[in-house]
């Protein structure tokens, strides 16, 4: 049974310039123990479905307005804000990019931590600091119990997320939600505080959700990978398979307009053409289709559904491969999928309709 | 792959028309400031058309009338001497928005001035005057004005340079941090890096840029500014002539009065009020108007 | 690119010998400089300030730049490479060191001489939003180098505007347009519009991609490759992400507190990093490749980087070193800064013991490979899913609360693999 189903969530902004289609139906699992990465670039959603997992979208203008998000069975959509708040920090915990703003400036650690404690365990203020010294150990700081009088903005970032990452994982939550943590951070303290994440994870087994942009880091620390566009989950297979068979054309635009550094020197980019769509309009069609290499006509009126890349009948309901799903009319071929463009002959892209709804 | 950075690349179609009709644009649609937008109308279109709109003229009226009740004949009464109270709020709304609209002016142009001296001198220079602007921010404005006057002697044009004087500070503040903030910004360091002189650079990136926050609290200030002149006006220290009509005098005049002609002190006070209140949500209204980071 | 071929690793520990295919022609470097430093006085007082103290940002750093070539500048926050770029453009006033632009010696230059210069070197800003004067047309902003310098009349500058417009993959007719109206890789484009305006020679780029989408990043790298080509442009390439610093620059400099760690070309700096540093930043950073993630030897380095207004004495990079820790602590990274010297050809180290890094299975490991000699293409095998990322801690006794393991030399497959640790 799965730990987190998010099932066809629809969000929504109300914002003086209109309505922002945040996202658009987007479904997922996740077992516990697993981490699950979540990857796409500004404006895919990733992180506003997360929000709506833990229910934090900013209110008014955010909005759930269909779908289910169930934890342990149960729907997260139907809750009132007491019965969230009783899950947040115990059952699900979050942990933000900027550590800076996401930890109160003027509040030392020892206070934040030991509210956080507080929140959900009967304890005494003593247990709360001696479980708080612990929680900072097990993160790595050194000698945590001095540094507990300190503000955020005496440590440095690697150390903040540290911080982040102890108060997360104080009351042992099953779901650890991981908004771009390592984003802001340099590269050698993001090994640090990746390695620390994912040694933690297994410890103790919790699921966790890695939302992030950069497909290394995903390649390096999940399972099993969504990639996200304009609020709809575009692709989602084993890690591994995602590397190794990407299907769907974002997917395999993305691949090769990243530079690897262990590419042979002289391998030319190949770019993405355009620019992210504007969620201001509802999608019609796939929101993809104006970018994309391989496009037909259907992907101009319809959004594909996640599909198996397979065909069901001819291979059995196990394995990774059975797992692996794309939405597209269109699925590039493994080999276009390695020379990253479409390799049939004469084909065009499908023009734009005369009538484009934008 | 040639096309790869050959692709025309075009913005969709034009949602803006520059920083200042976007700004309008903007503000149009804030509710409050139409409002402040508003009561500001009206008070200004009454004092401009004070002669030809008021029933009598400001010192106009016998003294067997006075002290009258608001009635067809005398929409606010009468005062002390017969005077109709419409009338010289109208007239009074001559002095006090221009008073306090000119004193808001004197205070930018000194407060600009050191500002910009300031925040482009730098050094020992930039920390006498920011001394000298400190000291007298801690004098309260209303104190500052009231010895200023005292100096100077009664008349509009003493008002003016009182409060003008005592809202300078602000504005050079204002300024030199503005200066001081976008001398960092990425863009005066690529006009530096092109070769532009100081001067180009001060006047075409630095001083655009740092006109927003000035205009949002000189708007504000002038809020301030009428009830300040009010209250010099109040305390015996306005324009000196008793026949001239000014709020703040119409209150001193009228505040034993409280109990048998309370529609003498509600009137001029809650034009001074209605009046103060627009240019605040006015001022606010640009604030959130002109901020370019609200485009996105 | 100029075509620069790499010596190939020789056996462990001995620097490759033999001549490079190609001795470097250009009698002069198109921008050199030499022992730079640059030191921004900390103050504090009321009244007067006083002098107490100096973030040393750049602290003795000599580079040349070949016409025509791209130089890279990677580091993390911190290293200075981003004053490196600004002092190079003489936007501040050097502290000590020369800058030598086209055999011109500029360190001191002002007024009309610098300002001649100022035509020659050009810069593209990291933050497309801030890097715009908001209240200017795109137009207007392109044309000014052209107006400050005097360059042709009105309708000549318009015409050059909407020709820099199309150069950079922008509709011409939007040059009325606000900056706030474009997207973040349109503006980018403007400020690369902007560079080219007065056809410089040198293009200073400080993190000119990193603000942006990864989708978006790839389009302005070859729109800057692009340019590279059609106008002869040097570029000094400054930027964290050391994958495309790789795949743009000819040549790399790691920088670290200030100072020069390591000095290489590309390929060469990938295929052996001398530098401890620098094989901790090539092991740091992902590759999107799972495959090759999960045979990958991380070294992760512990603590944080020092503030550069407090430096370590001698070796900057001392308190956190990987290899100084396994050679038993020796004093001279305590008490003597190593200084960039030979030991390949066109590869310099600053590093007492670089000689000890050649050959060690962290250096083998950064990326990977089995074996050493030629990179491995990406390996896309599926098979390879399920290898734990056997991620061992290289660390100082101040790690982490679990034992820092011991560094045992391994095969070059690596440890047998951990318990898996993703779920």
């Amino acid at each position: 049974m799965a730990l987190l189903s998010v099932r066809d969530l629809l969000v929504r902004f109300q914002t003086h310039d209109g309505t922002v289609y945040a996202v658009n139906g987007v479904s997922f699992d996740l077992d516990e123990s697993e981490t699950l990465g979540l990857v796409g670039e500004s404006g895919c959603g990733k992180s506003v479905t997360n929000l709506a997992v833990m229910r934090l979208l900013p209110r008014p203008a955010g909005r759930i307005v269909g779908g289910h998000v169930y934890f342990q069975d149960e729907d997260l959509v139907g809750l009132d804000e007491a019965e969230m708040r009783d899950l947040r920090g115990k059952e699900i915990a979050m942990i933000f990019q900027d550590p800076m703003t996401s930890l109160n400036p003027v509040l030392t650690i020892e206070e934040q931590m030991v509210e956080t404690i507080k929140a959900h365990k009967k304890v005494t203020g003593k247990e709360a600091r001696a479980r708080a010294i612990e929680l900072l150990a097990m993160v790595g700081i050194p000698e945590p119990e001095p540094l507990l009088r300190n503000f955020p903005h005496q440590f440095s970032g690697g150390m903040r997320q540290r911080v982040m990452i102890a108060m997360a994982l104080a009351l042992e939550p099953k779901l650890l939600i991981a908004d771009e943590p390592t984003t802001a951070l340099d590269v050698t303290i993001q090994a640090q505080v990746l390695e620390l994440l994912s040694r933690l994870a297994a410890d103790h087994g919790t699921a966790v959700i890695l939302i992030t942009h950069d497909l290394g880091v995903v390649a390096g620390m999940t399972r099993r990978t969504n990639v996200m566009y304009a609020g709809f989950v575009v692709e989602s297979a084993t890690t591994a398979n995602l590397f190794a068979k990407p299907s769907h054309p974002y997917t395999v635009g993305l691949l090769h307009s990243m530079p690897r550094l262990d590419a042979q020197p002289g391998e030319p980019l190949i770019p993405i053409e355009g620019t992210p769509p504007d969620l201001r309009f509802a999608p019609v069609g796939c929101p993809f289709a104006p970018r994309c290499a391989w496009r037909v006509e259907a992907c101009w009126k319809e959004m594909p559904t996640l599909e198996p890349i397979v065909a069901t009948s001819e291979v059995q309901m196990t394995g990774p491969l059975a797992t692996h799903r794309a939405a597209c009319w269109n699925r590039p071929t493994p080999e276009e999928a390695a020379a990253g463009r479409p390799l049939r002959d004469d084909f065009i892209p499908a023009a734009l309709p005369i009538e484009a709804p934008r | 792959m040639a096309t790869s950075s050959g692709l025309m690349i075009a913005p969709t179609a034009r949602v803006s028309g520059g920083l200042w009709h976007d700004a309008f644009r903007r503000l149009r649609r804030n509710k409050p400031a139409l409002v402040g937008i508003f009561f500001i109308a009206v008070f200004v279109t009454g004092a401009i058309l004070a002669p030809w709109i008021a029933p009598y003229g400001p010192t106009v009226g016998s003294l067997s009338n006075n002290m009258q009740g608001p009635s067809l004949a005398h929409l606010m009464g009468t005062d002390l001497q017969g005077y109709d109270e419409f009338s010289r709020v109208l007239y009074g709304a001559r002095i006090s928005l221009t008073v306090g609209v000119v004193a808001v002016v004197f205070g930018l142009i000194g407060g600009t001035t050191v500002g910009a001296i300031a925040g482009g001198a730098g050094g020992i220079v930039d920390g006498v005057l920011m001394r000298v602007v400190d000291v007298l921010l801690a004098v309260p404005g209303i104190l500052l004005a009231i010895g200023i006057v005292a100096w100077l002697g009664h008349g509009e044009i003493q008002i003016m340079l009182a409060v003008g004087v005592s809202y300078s500070p602000i504005f050079a503040r204002l300024l030199r941090g503005s200066l001081l903030a976008l001398r960092e910004s990425d863009y005066v360091i690529a006009a530096r890096s092109m070769g532009a002189s100081p001067v180009r650079i001060l006047l075409r990136h630095m001083l655009p840029n740092a006109l927003t926050p000035l205009i949002v609290q000189a708007t504000l200030a002038a809020a301030t500014a009428i009830i300040d002149v009010a209250g010099l006006g109040f305390l015996g220290l306005g324009p000196g002539d008793p026949r001239v009509a000014e709020w703040g005098e119409m209150l001193t005049d009228s505040s034993r009065f409280l109990q048998d002609a309370p529609y003498l002190i509600f009137f001029p006070g809650a034009a001074i009020v209605i009046s103060a209140v627009g240019f605040n949500l006015l001022g606010d209204g640009l604030r959130e108007a002109l901020d370019p980071r609200l485009k996105r | 690119m100029t075509s620069y071929v790499a010596p190939g690793p020789g056996p462990a520990g001995v620097p490759a010998a033999g001549a490079p295919a190609e001795a470097p022609a250009a009698p002069q470097a198109l921008m050199r400089v030499e022992a730079l430093k640059m030191y921004f006085a900390i103050t504090s007082g009321i009244l007067i300030s006083r002098h107490v103290g100096d973030v040393r940002a750049v602290d003795g750093i000599s580079l040349s730049i070949e016409k025509g070539e791209t130089v890279g500048l990677v580091g993390e926050s911190g290293c200075g490479k981003s004053t490196v770029g600004r002092t190079i453009l003489r936007l501040y006033r050097p502290t000590a060191g020369r800058v030598v632009f086209d055999g011109q010696d500029i360190t001191r230059a002002e007024g009309s001489t610098l300002r001649a210069v100022r035509r020659r070197m050009q810069m593209i800003f990291q933050d497309p939003y801030a890097s715009l004067n908001p209240r200017m047309t795109a137009a207007g902003i392109i044309s000014e180098p052209l107006e400050i310098h005097g360059i042709g009349t009105g309708r000549e500058r318009h015409e050059q505007v909407r020709d820099l417009l199309a150069t950079v993959g922008l509709d011409p007719d939007y040059g009325d347009r606000y900056p706030h109206e474009f997207s973040g890789g349109q503006r980018q484009r403007i400020g690369v519009a902007r560079a080219l305006a007065l056809h410089p020679d040198l293009i200073v780029a400080d993190e000119p991609i990193s603000a942006l989408d990864v989708s978006i990043q790839a389009q302005i790298i070859n729109l800057l490759e692009r340019l590279q080509g059609e106008f002869g442009l040097t570029y000094l390439f400054i930027a964290h992400d050391l994958s495309v610093v790789r795949h743009i620059s000819d040549r790399i400099a790691v920088m670290y507190l200030g100072r020069i760690a390591e000095l290489a070309g590309s390929r060469e700096l990938y295929d052996r990093p001398l530098h401890p540093y620098s094989v901790a930043l090539l092991s740091a950073v992902p590759i999107p490749d799972p495959a090759v993630e999960g045979r990958r030897r991380r070294i992760i380095l512990t603590g944080d980087v020092p503030s550069p207004s407090n430096p370590p004495s001698g070796c900057t990079f001392h308190t956190r070193c990987w290899l100084r820790e396994r050679l038993g602590n020796p004093d001279r990274c305590v008490a003597e800064e190593p200084v960039l010297r030979e030991m390949a050809t066109r590869h310099e180290v600053a590093c007492h013991f670089a000689e000890e890094v050649d050959g060690t299975a962290e250096q083998v490991q950064v990326t990977g490979r089995s074996g050493r000699g030629g990179a491995a293409g990406p390996s896309v095998s599926a098979a390879a899913a399920g290898v734990a990322f056997s991620g061992e801690k290289v660390g100082t006794d101040a790690g982490p609360a679990d034992a820092s393991v011991p560094v045992a030399p391994t095969t070059p497959e690596g440890p047998p693999p951990r318990p898996s640790r993703r779920g």
